[in-house]
């Protein structure tokens, strides 16, 4: 989750560079590599598919007929959805505002995106239950700080995926050409300047999102059993119905991939 | 059309920073609530008890089993860190060098795997090399048995087959851009010059490389120091990580002691705020070879 900040978005090499010294170890490890992403899958399938009689799908059937699993998935994506609405819009429009009036902001914005690492959810956890503990801000246990603090962890993602769409238009030409033909600024804004960085928006927004969907250590942090999101009942169903819990887990490896392959299909019909 | 201008008086341009200002102030305001006060406060009371300002927390995080999560969690996050380092490293390499262009879908696969740890991750590897995993019970029937040789998911050496699931991806996309801006020119250059694949290695692609890979390794080492999710739904309190602690800290019933957790999150800041100004050197002298 704190990587994708700090990476281009994925593209084709300057140039192909095809070096003299090739070798079979180069294919041996790209092999490993993948065989060690992929063992661990299997174990999932294996365990959640594992019967008495040979293979049986009934875990995930059980699993996803257990009504309390769409309470939590509805947190989470209650969670991701309201993430999403504040830190693409509080990015967008500081950013917009950045180029125009404050450009010495900008490299400060960039050192964001070490926050993360930095910062980690553990160490926020705990800062922010000691905030919001203390009666004119009692918010502990509530969505509406776990949403505040998820607001603040993205930002990086936000900053990256707008500032990579806003640098291509040329925002303070534009901004004076339609305040010279008599647009007010929110106007100017909402008309001229967000079709420019839509596609940054929608790239931000899955990467606030699949963030989000995953996150566990502030969860447990700062709302714990009152407000139960999607890792957290990962996490709790393991004590008492495994396989269950193995099911979901297989559910987020593949929402994180389809979050990725979103992503990659999206920049690429971009360029 | 007439153009009228009017010279305008208005307050906003005989003021043009109070318009600045407020534009900035959501996010400042943001940012102070949910970033900047949690810290501080974090720090203050870090230096507090009940009998008022003391060092206490502090002298509490370097006795006894918090000093031993400290050197458990430094040993664990440098082992990770180089572990990663070096297979991302040479499997960056292998994809953007051995052919014309890396893989896409390869390359998705490698950013799912580098984002997707924390508590599915741990179950996935309970599954597969804990007591009755799969791989574990394959290597049981051909005659070799993990866990009488001492093995356990549960620990640290466990912790460390974990982490490399995401660490070996995360460096594999921190170090393509280097390795792709690596000019076939430098290589063919020494090679007209007559040098040997390993003087090549030695004095003309580790130098260039080495910057970036330091910085990534830094930047490895934070990311294991500060993870929580993994080890806490691999083994519970069972791991003396510092992460761990500080949960017990705050969460726990028996271990409650926020003040002892907030001078071990202070402590663990300044190790992680190390490894990024390495991050950051380092990453600047690397971009000298990007142009």
């Amino acid at each position: 989750m704190t990587i994708a900040p700090l990476t281009p978005p994925i593209q084709a090499p300057v140039q192909a560079v095809d070096h003299p010294k090739k070798g079979t170890w180069r294919r041996v490890l790209i092999a490993a590599l993948l065989i060690y992403i992929f063992i661990p899958i299997v174990g999932l399938l294996r365990f959640s598919t594992r019967a008495a009689n040979g293979i049986s799908f009934q875990f995930y059937r059980d699993a996803f007929a257990d009504p309390s699993f769409y309470s939590f998935l509805g947190n989470s994506l209650f969670a991701g959805l309201w993430t999403i609405a504040i830190t693409l819009t509080l990015t967008t429009f500081t950013l917009y505002w950045a180029y125009l009036k404050a450009r010495w902001l900008l490299p400060l914005m960039e050192m964001l995106s070490l926050l993360p690492f930095v910062v980690p959810a553990v160490t926020l956890g705990i800062g922010l239950i000691q905030v919001f503990t203390t009666p004119p801000l009692a918010l502990t246990g509530t969505p509406q700080l776990l949403i505040g603090a998820y607001a603040i962890v993205t930002l990086p993602f936000a900053y990256r995926a707008v500032e990579n769409s806003l640098q291509g238009a040329n925002v303070l030409t534009l901004t004076e050409a339609a305040e010279s033909l008599g647009a007010s600024w929110w106007r100017i804004f909402i008309e001229i300047i967000l079709p420019c960085v839509w596609s940054g928006v929608i790239s931000g927004g899955l990467l606030v999102f699949s963030f989000v969907f995953g996150e566990f250590t502030l969860a447990l942090f700062l709302v714990g059993s009152s407000y139960q999101t999607f890792p957290l009942y990962i996490q709790q169903l393991y004590s008492y119905q495994p396989q269950y819990s193995v099911v979901m887990s297989l559910l987020s490896f593949v929402a994180t991939w389809l979050a990725a392959w979103l992503l990659v299909v999206f920049t690429r019909r971009k360029n | 059309m007439s153009l009228a201008i009017k010279p305008t008086r208005s307050f906003w341009v005989r003021y043009p920073w109070v318009s600045t200002a407020l534009g900035l102030a959501p996010m400042a305001i943001g940012l102070i609530a949910f970033l900047v006060l949690p810290i501080l406060l974090m720090v203050v009371s870090s230096f507090q008890t009940d009998q008022g300002w003391s060092l206490n927390n502090y002298f509490g995080t370097v006795r006894g089993e918090y000093l031993r999560a400290f050197a458990t969690t430094l040993q664990i996050s440098l082992v990770t860190a180089v572990l990663g380092g070096v297979l991302g490293t040479l499997t960056a390499i292998a994809l953007a060098w051995g052919t014309s262009s890396p893989n896409n879908g390869l390359l998705t696969l490698a950013s799912v795997a580098a984002n997707w740890g924390g508590v599915p991750l741990a179950f996935a590897m309970i599954a597969t090399v804990g007591n009755s995993g799969w791989v574990t019970e394959l290597l049981r029937a051909i005659g070799f048995d993990l866990y009488k040789q001492g093995f356990t998911i549960y620990g640290n050496l466990g912790l460390i087959l974990t982490y490399t699931y995401f660490q070996w991806p995360l460096m594999l996309l921190l170090m393509l851009p280097s390795v792709q801006r690596f000019r076939q020119q430098w290589c063919e250059a020494a090679e007209s010059l007559g040098a040997t694949n390993g003087q090549f290695w030695r004095w003309v692609a580790i130098p260039i490389l080495m910057p970036s890979m330091i910085g990534g390794m830094a930047l490895l080492f934070a990311n294991s120091f500060g993870a929580q999710a993994t080890a806490f739904a691999l083994a519970g309190g069972a791991l003396n990580l510092i992460t761990i602690k500080i949960t017990f800290l705050v969460k726990g019933q028996t271990d409650f002691n926020p003040g002892l957790a907030n001078a071990l999150a202070v402590e663990m800041t300044v190790v992680l705020a190390i490894a990024v100004i390495i991050y950051q050197i380092t990453n600047q002298r690397a971009r000298r070879w990007m142009r």
